[in-house]
């Protein structure tokens, strides 16, 4: 493959910010622009890919992260505002190589098809749960509304809601 | 109830492509990130119907990072302005002439970072005249409605 010609100048230094970022535990700092959306901190600067972008307008809940704990959806906040700040995305949930329940519960309660909607729904679910333990299938409705899914179906999705409390009540 | 071998029909079958989607290792297309890739950012038509005058990219052609402003003008030249759809009908790739509905792509830039494309698309001067609109069907089959396909004139 040739590499594609780009032009001669490059991009002019917009004024830059430092930024120091807990992310999945870890602290990553970089300059950038303050006008960065948080999820673009985190999908181009530190390349997790695993939050993504659905619809770019606040709507569908695919780039939803927690910033100290609490859903936010990172394509409506600015990487500045988690400065110092803690924030869990979908690469973070496994730890050590062991799968969070809400993630094995995903995957045994068939509650993902093409997985594009999966990181947001089960970050938002485990700080639903985290609240409230023992929620009715409405409450898990409920909880997961700011998530849309285009193909699984919440059925499956509200199963694995449902599985993944049954084993963290047992762990706790 | 004595287990049946599991031949693929009438079990749940464990999906083997979840390991990755839910670790967030999918690899999606806005996943993919390319030696030299460029992004593209699509300016759009602010009315339903109006005719293009003029589309000048001198502006949005000169900030660094940027790579190519595209225009309807520049399809046309290279005979790719419109497009077949899959009901047999055409489209306009970007608008030529004109825009017939809001949110028309009317042109693109191409940059080495979507920042900058977007960024960019505030620099294209569009020199529109606002034409009638149609939006319900019954103005549409008014006898004095607006035409908006008018390169279907004569064709229905």
């Amino acid at each position: 493959m040739t590499e594609t010609t780009i032009s001669s100048g490059t991009a002019a230094a917009p004024a830059r910010t430092p930024l120091t970022v807990t992310v999945n535990g870890e602290a990553r700092s970089a300059e950038v622009e303050p006008r960065l959306l948080l999820v673009h901190f985190l999908r181009q600067t530190l390349a997790l890919t695993g939050t993504h972008v659905g619809c770019d307008t606040t709507s569908c809940g695919a780039c939803t992260v927690l910033l100290d704990g609490v859903p936010v959806k990172s394509c409506t906040v600015l990487a500045v505002q988690a400065q110092g700040r803690n924030v869990q995305t979908v690469e973070g949930l496994a730890v050590g190589g062991q799968l969070h329940p809400i993630q094995e519960a995903f995957h045994q309660d068939h509650g993902l098809q093409c997985g594009y909607c999966t990181p947001g729904m089960m970050l938002t679910a485990t700080a639903f749960l985290a609240e409230n333990p023992q929620p009715t299938d409405e409450e898990i409705r409920w909880a997961l509304s700011g998530n849309v899914c285009r193909c699984t179906g919440y059925q499956n999705i509200v199963k694995a809601v449902q599985s993944a409390a049954a084993v963290l009540r047992e762990r706790s | 109830m004595a287990a049946t071998p599991v031949r693929g029909l009438g079990h749940s079958v464990e999906r083997k492509e979840d390991a990755r989607f839910i670790r967030g290792k999918g690899t999606y297309v806005d996943d993919v990130v390319l030696p030299g890739m460029l992004h593209m950012e699509l300016l759009r038509s602010p009315y339903a119907h109006a005719r293009i005058r003029s589309v000048d990219t001198t502006r949005a052609a000169a900030p660094p990072g940027v790579v190519a402003v595209v225009t309807g003008e520049l399809m046309v030249q290279h005979n790719l302005a419109w497009m077949p759809t899959l009901s047999g009908d055409t489209q306009a790739v970007l608008a030529t002439d004109k825009v017939r509905f809001q949110g028309q792509e009317v042109a693109a830039v191409i940059a080495e970072d979507p920042y900058i494309a977007k960024d960019a698309l505030e620099l294209i001067d569009v020199d529109y005249e606002p034409l009638g609109a149609v939006t319900t069907p019954q103005q549409a089959i008014a006898p004095d409605a607006p035409l908006i396909r008018d390169e279907k004139e004569g064709q229905t």
